[in-house]
C-alpha cells in the first residue's frame, strides 16, 4: 500500500479466526506489510473506531482501510458499513466487504450504502487465496485519503 | 386420475366438508316423507267423498223409485174406485133415461177397470217385494169390484129386459152401497199403507241427504286441515332449507378461509425452509474454507518439511529417517487428498443445496412459451451428452403451448433429458422420444427413454435430496431430481415416474398452463 505521510492501517472485521488468519497470510504474501488490526466483532470494531467504549478513539489520527465480513456475530456487516459511510471521519475510507453471501440484493444494498468493493469469498481455497493474493496486490498500489 | 392430475387430485383432497352432505340427504328424505304422507291422506279423504257419494246417490235413487211405486199404486187405486164409480153412474143414468147412449161411460169403465185391476196387480209385487201391500188385499178389492159390477150387469139386464122397478128395487136394497162402501174402505187401507211407505221413504231420503252432506262437510274440514298442515310442512321445511343454504353458505366461506389460512402456513413453512436451506448453506461454507485453507497451508508446510527432509537424508540409510521419508512421502499426501477430495464432494453438495433454495427463492415470470422451440434448445445444450451415449432424441407429435417460466421449465426438461442419456444401456440403442400434451389445466411433457429403468420401490426415493437408485456406477449427487420436482411444483404442478425397472423410464413433468393466471389467484 502505497505510503503518504501516514502509514495506512487495515480494519479486518472478521467473526471466524481462521478465515481471518488465512486473509492476513495472504495479504502478506501478497507483499503488503501495513498494520492489520483484528476485529471478532462489529461491538469491538465500532468501539474501537469511534471510541465509544475503553479503547477510546484509537488510530483516529491515521487512514484507514476497512476489510468487512457480512455475518457478524452481534450485528449484520451491512449495519457496520451503514455506520462507517455515516460518519464524518470515516466515510471517505475504502470499505472491501468480503463476505460468502453472493446474494444480489445483499450486494446491491452494499454498493448502495456506499462499498467501495465487494468481494465474494471463493469456496474452493485455491481460489480464495488467489482472490485474496490480488485483494494484497490491489492493496499495494491503491491510494487512500489522508485523514483531515 | 390420479396419475393423470396430480394438481387436481391434491386440490380435491381439501374439499372435504363432514357430515353437511348426509345430513341434507336425510333433510330432503323427511320433507318428502310429510308430503307423500299429506298427500295420500288428501286422495284418501277425496276417495272417500267420491265412493260415499256414489253409494247415498244410489240410496236415494232406490227410496225415490220406491216412493214413486207407491204414489202409483195409490193412483191405480184411485183409478180402480173411479172406473166402479162410473159404470154406477152409467148404469143409473140408463136407468132413468132408458136410452142406450148413457151406457156408453160403462163399457168404457169395464175395459179401463180389468186394466187397472191387471196392472195394479202387476205392480204391487214390485214395491219392497209385496211387504207394504199384501196382494191378498189388492186381489180381495178386485174381487169386490168385479162383484160390483156383477151387480150392475145384473140390473142393466133386468131393465133390457123390462124389469125396471125389479131393478130400481135392487138399487134400493143398499146391496150395491154396502159393496162400494167395502171397497171404498179396502182402497183406503191400502192407499194409506202406499202412503206411509212413501212418506218413509221421504224421510229415508232427507236421512240419506243429510248423511252425506255431513259426510262432505267432514272431508272438507280435512281437507282443509290436510293443506293448512301441508302449507304449515312447506313452510317449515322452506324455512329449514333456507337456514341450511345459510348455513352452507356460511361454512363454504369459513371453509375458503381455512384454504387461505393453510395456503399462507404452507407458503411461509416453506419459505422458512428455503431461508434454512439457504442460511445452513451459507454457514456450512465458512468452516469449510478454513478446512479447505488449511489443508493448502499444511500441504505447503509438508512441501517444506519434505524438501528439509530430503536434503538432510541424503546419502544416509537408518531406518528412522526411512520411516520420516515414508510418512511424509505417502501418509501425509494420502490424507490430505482424502480431505481435499472430501471437501470437494461437500463443496458441491452445498452448492447445490444453495442452488435449489435460491432456486426456490427466485420469483417466477410466466412467459407464453412454445413448446417445441423450448424443448429444442434444451436438447441441443445437451447435444454432447447424446452424442456420447449414441442415442437419438426425437419429439412425437405437437408439444402444446402454454404460460410459464422458461428458465425454470428449461431446467426441469434438461435435468431429465440429461438423466435419460446418463442411465442408458450398452446392449440396446439409447432412444429417447418426447411427447407432449395438455391434461385439464396442465400441460404435460413425457420424456421417455429405454434406458435401465428404475426399481417400483424406488420411485418415490429418487425425488428426495442426495438419493440416488440402481448401481451407482454414473456420476452425480442425487440433486438433478430433487430440483426438478421442487420448480415443477413452483410452476403448478409435478414430476412423476413410471417404469418397470428394467426396460425404460417415464418422467411425466405437468405444469400448470397458464402461470401467470395461477401467480395472480394467489398460489405462490
Amino acid at each position: 500500500m502505497s505510503r503518504t505521510s501516514t502509514p495506512v492501517v487495515i480494519v479486518m472485521i472478521e467473526d471466524d479466526e481462521g478465515h481471518a488468519r488465512l486473509i492476513e497470510k495472504n495479504i502478506r504474501r501478497a507483499g503488503v506489510n501495513n498494520e492489520i488490526l483484528i476485529f471478532r466483532d462489529g461491538t469491538s470494531a465500532i468501539d474501537f473506531v469511534f471510541g465509544n467504549g475503553s479503547a477510546g478513539r484509537g488510530g483516529t489520527e491515521c487512514a484507514r482501510l476497512f476489510l468487512l465480513d457480512l455475518n457478524l456475530p452481534d450485528m449484520s456487516g451491512i449495519d457496520v458499513l451503514a455506520r462507517i459511510k455515516a460518519d464524518e471521519s470515516t466515510r471517505r475510507s475504502p470499505v472491501i466487504v468480503l463476505t460468502t453471501t453472493d446474494d444480489q440484493r445483499e450486494i446491491q444494498r452494499c454498493y448502495d450504502l456506499g462499498a467501495n468493493v465487494y468481494i465474494t469469498k471463493p469456496l474452493s481455497y485455491e481460489s480464495f487465496a488467489n482472490a485474496i493474493r490480488q485483494l494484497g496486490l490491489f492493496l499495494s498500489v491503491m491510494q487512500v485519503p489522508e485523514v483531515d | 386420475m390420479n396419475a393423470e392430475w396430480p394438481v387436481a387430485a391434491r386440490t380435491g383432497a381439501i374439499d372435504d366438508t363432514p357430515g353437511g352432505r348426509g345430513g341434507m340427504r336425510v333433510f330432503f328424505r323427511g320433507f318428502v316423507g310429510y308430503n307423500l304422507l299429506m298427500m295420500s291422506l288428501g286422495a284418501g279423504v277425496l276417495l272417500v267423498i267420491v265412493v260415499a257419494a256414489f253409494l247415498f246417490g244410489n240410496r236415494v235413487q232406490e227410496q225415490a223409485g220406491d216412493a214413486l211405486r207407491a204414489s202409483r199404486i195409490d193412483r191405480l187405486v184411485l183409478e180402480l174406485i173411479g172406473d166402479l164409480v162410473d159404470a154406477e153412474t152409467s148404469q143409473r143414468g140408463f136407468l132413468i133415461t132408458d136410452r142406450e147412449s148413457y151406457l156408453q161411460p160403462y163399457h168404457v169403465a169395464l175395459v179401463e177397470f180389468e186394466r187397472d185391476a191387471a196392472e195394479l196387480l202387476r205392480r204391487v209385487p214390485e214395491l219392497d217385494d209385496g211387504r207394504v201391500v199384501q196382494i191378498a188385499t189388492v186381489e180381495h178389492l178386485i174381487g169386490l169390484g168385479r162383484r160390483k159390477l156383477e151387480l150392475v150387469k145384473h140390473n142393466l139386464e133386468l131393465a133390457r129386459t123390462g124389469r125396471i122397478d125389479e131393478a130400481r128395487d135392487v138399487i134400493s136394497s143398499d146391496v150395491g152401497k154396502e159393496v162400494m162402501d167395502q171397497i171404498r174402505a179396502d182402497g183406503a187401507s191400502i192407499r194409506d199403507s202406499a202412503a206411509d211407505y212413501r212418506i218413509a221413504q221421504a224421510a229415508a231420503m232427507r236421512a240419506s241427504a243429510d248423511t252425506l252432506a255431513l259426510l262432505i262437510s267432514l272431508c272438507a274440514a280435512m281437507i282443509i286441515v290436510l293443506v293448512m298442515g301441508a302449507a304449515s310442512v312447506v313452510g317449515r321445511h322452506t324455512r329449514e332449507l333456507q337456514a341450511a343454504r345459510r348455513a352452507l353458505e356460511a361454512a363454504n366461506s369459513g371453509l375458503e378461509d381455512r384454504v387461505r389460512e393453510r395456503t399462507e402456513e404452507i407458503v411461509r413453512a416453506n419459505q422458512e425452509v428455503q431461508r434454512y436451506a439457504y442460511i445452513v448453506s451459507h454457514d456450512l461454507r465458512a468452516p469449510l474454507v478454513n478446512i479447505m485453507g488449511f489443508t493448502a497451508e499444511l500441504e505447503s508446510a509438508a512441501e517444506t518439511l519434505r524438501e528439509f527432509v530430503e536434503r538432510q537424508g541424503a546419502g544416509r540409510d537408518d531406518p528412522e529417517h526411512a520411516r520420516v521419508r515414508a510418512a511424509i512421502d505417502v501418509d501425509v499426501p494420502e490424507a490430505l487428498g482424502f480431505i481435499r477430495t472430501s471437501m470437494t464432494r461437500m463443496d458441491g453438495l452445498i452448492n447445490e443445496i444453495l442452488k435449489l433454495s435460491r432456486a426456490g427463492r427466485r420469483a417466477l415470470e410466466p412467459a407464453p412459451i412454445s413448446a417445441r422451440e423450448l424443448m429444442e434448445t434444451c436438447i441441443a445444450s445437451i447435444r454432447h451428452r447424446f452424442d456420447e451415449a449414441g442415442a437419438t432424441v426425437s419429439i412425437e407429435g405437437t408439444l402444446p403451448e402454454l404460460v410459464s417460466d422458461p428458465a425454470a421449465l428449461s431446467q426441469i426438461l434438461t435435468n431429465l433429458l440429461d438423466n435419460a442419456a446418463k442411465y442408458l444401456v450398452v446392449d440396446r440403442p439409447g432412444r429417447i422420444v418426447v411427447r407432449g400434451r395438455i391434461a385439464g389445466p396442465s400441460a404435460v411433457f413425457d420424456i421417455e427413454d429405454n434406458g435401465r429403468g428404475i426399481a417400483p420401490n424406488d420411485h418415490e426415493r429418487i425425488f428426495d435430496l442426495f438419493r440416488r437408485a440402481g448401481v451407482q456406477d454414473r456420476p452425480g449427487d442425487g440433486i438433478g431430481l430433487a430440483h426438478s420436482r421442487a420448480l415443477a411444483r413452483r410452476l403448478g404442478g409435478d414430476v412423476t415416474v413410471d417404469s418397470d425397472g428394467h426396460s425404460g423410464t417415464v418422467f411425466h413433468v405437468y405444469v400448470a398452463r397458464d402461470l401467470a393466471a395461477r401467480l395472480r389467484s394467489g398460489h405462490s
